[in-house]
């Protein structure tokens, strides 16, 4: 039998990623967030220099530091995979490999370190990231991610009062909001600015003094927040509103216990 | 025949090699050309004559660490042996030594290019005479203890200390340890049987830098090599077997073999794309080859619109989703050319996949997701494993699943473009050369369909 008659037998026009089951709105918001044909809504505009500056990996302005030469010059074995995949900006000139390190509250953040993860997986290319209770880090090229923080900071998923770029004491995720509702922080790398209302960064990310201090915009309001919610609770989408995620999940643990003890015993379950 | 699978089997380029294959000539049971790799690495040793020269000369003796050799450290006890520049006459001792036959046998004793490394194929007889795959270190040792007694004319009567410091640099202070001391002159391409982690995982002993030097930095050669050792090893453990025969082997036919050009279509479907991107474009592929199906009705439809897919035969959508994870390794890994991105690609695939599935398990039945988490945590800060190059095949690690890890780390290493510490060139370094004077490992996945053409008609 040649490989055409096992392959491709039935052609699926019409396919679409369903990427996550479930009802309301905060199971929409985790399809949203992963979805990379929906586009993220734009809350503020951060200078270019100022991620660089937040990040604190080299100098605004400064050159980019390399690891090796650039792909194109690279004196590498032949290989038709390394041809075919094309490779990051970062990749190609041979940057040093940096991180970004995003802490998100328990208190209603905009978004979760389980589906941030998510998010890196299906909107950014070359990622090596990190998932833990609090902090998801993030490693890729320095070009791409610069590139990257950017668009995070700058989008919905981001709110300046619940999420965080922290890489030293990143923990307070779970401690309770300060007196400006603020997610606490050890460090106090920001603050409220009383005269204009934006939360701004007196700190980079590795808790250095800034020269000069880096406004990020006004904290999303809590009704807002509850709006952009993903997850389940009682003011949110209520219980019920969770039964597809149970049953996906029970299916999961189900088959994989099955199919780990004896693989055919799952065939048409 | 067990099973009725047939497979074609394409290569790195996307050309055809073989059609209609059954599964079982690709077992490392039937495959003639996996079963001379598997005696290859079981039958030979090699021994840094180099090395042995320069710590006789300094009178450096014994354990070796990364940073000095200081467990015996008396250069007054160092002895002037040109050992490099009498290499050709220590071959020949030694053939004479290690032969079982006076007229022809297979063993083989020679010098790579430089005279520093010298090759040493033990005799089949030998080998099937003996309990274990020790043969390579211990018939070495002795033999070539022996061969330099001979050259240097060292006896208990001529020079009695010479006779001490053969012994040290030969062996170090073996038998009161374990086995040799590590950077020890005389290696092999597994580690000794007494240092392995547990029964049967003796062809997993050895690590991901070695295999990527033996393919010389070619993704899909790697990768099939590591495969073969690891389906080896499978087999040997008794994780291959009955019911995970089949649901073995068309993973290894699909995941290192790019059975059906599944792999190859991935990668090149979504060569710009990122990891989410290959999970539906599997998902796609499971669809149109009937793998999985959309059922009708509401357990299949959830009530959000939301399909629960269904397998009838799950042992070949495992196949399928082990093509996928190791297409998405490739393709993040070749996107940031750094090696350490592929840890995370267990985790999240798996995540994904399963998600997207509807419930279908993950590759491997979620073990290839366990060893995602650990793998992202020790790779990075918590731990530090040293590298994803560095680990052997049954590092505690990676050892978890049924051999569909190694083969992306492999394609990591491969990819990557000088960003880790521990790179092939640095800690494996003399393994290129090993290649040049073994053509058995050029080409393994045409001569893997060669020998399955072989022996397809007498299964």
């Amino acid at each position: 039998m040649p490989m055409k008659e096992r392959r491709g037998k039935n052609k699926t026009r019409e396919f679409q990623s369903q990427f996550y089951p479930g009802f309301g709105y905060v199971s929409d918001r985790r399809r949203k967030v992963v979805d990379r044909s929906r586009r993220l809504v734009k809350l503020r505009n951060i200078p270019d220099d100022d991620i660089v500056r937040l990040l604190g990996h080299r100098a605004p302005g400064g050159l980019y530091l390399s690891l090796h030469p650039p792909l194109d010059e690279l004196m590498e074995a032949y290989d038709p995979i390394k041809e075919l995949v094309v490779p990051t900006p970062g990749a190609n000139s041979g940057d040093r490999l940096r991180f970004v390190q995003m802490v998100d509250s328990f208190w209603r953040s905009p978004i979760a370190p389980w589906l941030r993860q998510r998010m890196y997986f299906t909107r950014f290319r070359g990622v090596d990231t990190v998932v833990e209770a609090e902090r998801t880090l993030l490693e890729m090229r320095e070009r791409d991610v610069e590139a990257a923080t950017k668009l995070m900071i700058e989008m919905e998923v981001f709110d300046t009062a619940r999420t965080a770029l922290r890489s030293i004491t990143p923990q307070g995720h779970s401690a309770r909001l300060d007196e400006m509702d603020l997610m606490f922080d050890a460090r106090k790398r920001y603050i409220l600015d009383f005269d204009s209302g934006h939360v701004t960064y007196i700190k980079n990310m590795h808790a250095e003094t800034l020269d000069k201090p880096i406004p990020l915009g006004f904290p999303v309001s809590d009704i807002e927040l509850k709006a952009i919610d993903v997850t389940f609770r009682h003011d949110t989408s209520q219980y019920k509103s969770k039964a597809e995620v149970l049953m996906v999940l029970s299916r999961i643990g189900e088959l994989r216990i099955l199919g780990g003890y004896k693989p055919d015993l799952i065939n048409n379950l | 025949m067990k099973y009725e699978d047939k497979i074609d089997i394409y290569d790195d380029r996307g050309n055809c090699l073989a059609e209609d294959l059954p599964v079982e000539a690709i077992s490392p049971l039937n495959n003639p050309y996996m079963i001379r790799i598997l005696n290859l690495m079981k039958s030979t040793a090699f021994v840094n004559l180099r090395k042995i020269e320069s710590m006789i000369q300094k009178g450096n003796f014994g354990y070796t660490s990364v940073s000095r050799q200081d467990e015996i450290n008396m250069p007054w006890h160092g002895r002037a042996w040109a050992i490099v520049e009498n290499g050709p006459a220590i071959v020949e001792k030694m053939k004479n030594i290690i032969k079982v036959h006076n007229g022809q046998d297979d063993t083989n004793v020679q010098l790579l290019s430089g005279n520093d490394i010298m090759m040493v194929t033990i005799p089949t007889r030998r080998i099937q005479a003996a309990s274990s795959r020790d043969p390579p270190f211990t018939i070495t040792a002795t033999a070539l203890g022996q061969a330099l007694a001979e050259v240097f004319d060292v006896s208990p009567a001529t020079d009695p200390d010479g006779v001490n410091i053969i012994k040290n640099v030969l062996v170090g202070r073996y038998p009161q340890t374990m086995a040799f001391p590590p950077g020890n002159p005389i290696f092999s391409f597994l580690r000794p049987s007494t240092q392995q982690e547990g029964l049967g995982t003796g062809y997993k002993t050895i690590s991901i830098n070695q295999l990527v030097a033996l393919a010389e930095k070619r993704t899909f050669d790697a990768v099939v090599l590591t495969s073969i050792l690891e389906q080896a090893a499978q087999f040997e453990m008794g994780n291959t077997l009955g019911w995970f025969e089949r649901y073995n082997l068309l993973a290894f036919a699909y995941q290192s073999l790019n059975a059906d050009r599944l792999l190859f279509d991935l990668i090149q479907e979504n060569k710009a794309g990122t990891i989410g991107d290959i999970v539906a474009s599997l998902i796609r592929a499971g669809l149109e080859d009937e793998v999985i199906k959309r059922g009708r009705g509401f357990p299949y439809k959830l009530f959000s619109d939301y399909r629960v897919y269904s397998t009838k035969d799950y042992p070949l959508w495992n196949a399928y989703t082990c093509a996928g994870l190791l297409a998405a390794c490739i393709v993040n890994v070749g996107a940031s050319r750094a090696a350490q991105s592929v840890a995370s690609v267990f985790s999240g695939f798996s995540d994904l996949c399963m998600f997207e599935s509807g419930g279908l398990p993950d590759p491997d039945c979620g073990r290839v997701m366990g060893v995602g988490l650990g793998l992202t945590k020790f790779s990075h800060n918590e731990g530090g494993c040293g590298g994803i190059g560095s680990l052997t095949l049954d590092s505690d690690l990676i050892r978890h699943t049924s051999g569909f890890i190694s083969p992306c780390l492999a394609a990591a290493m491969c990819l990557d473009s000088g960003t880790q510490v521990y790179r092939p060139e640095t800690t494996a370094g003399v393994f290129f050369r090993i290649k040049q004077v073994l053509p058995i490992f050029t080409d393994p996945l045409k001569k893997i369909v060669e020998a399955a053409e072989r022996v397809k008609s007498a299964l």
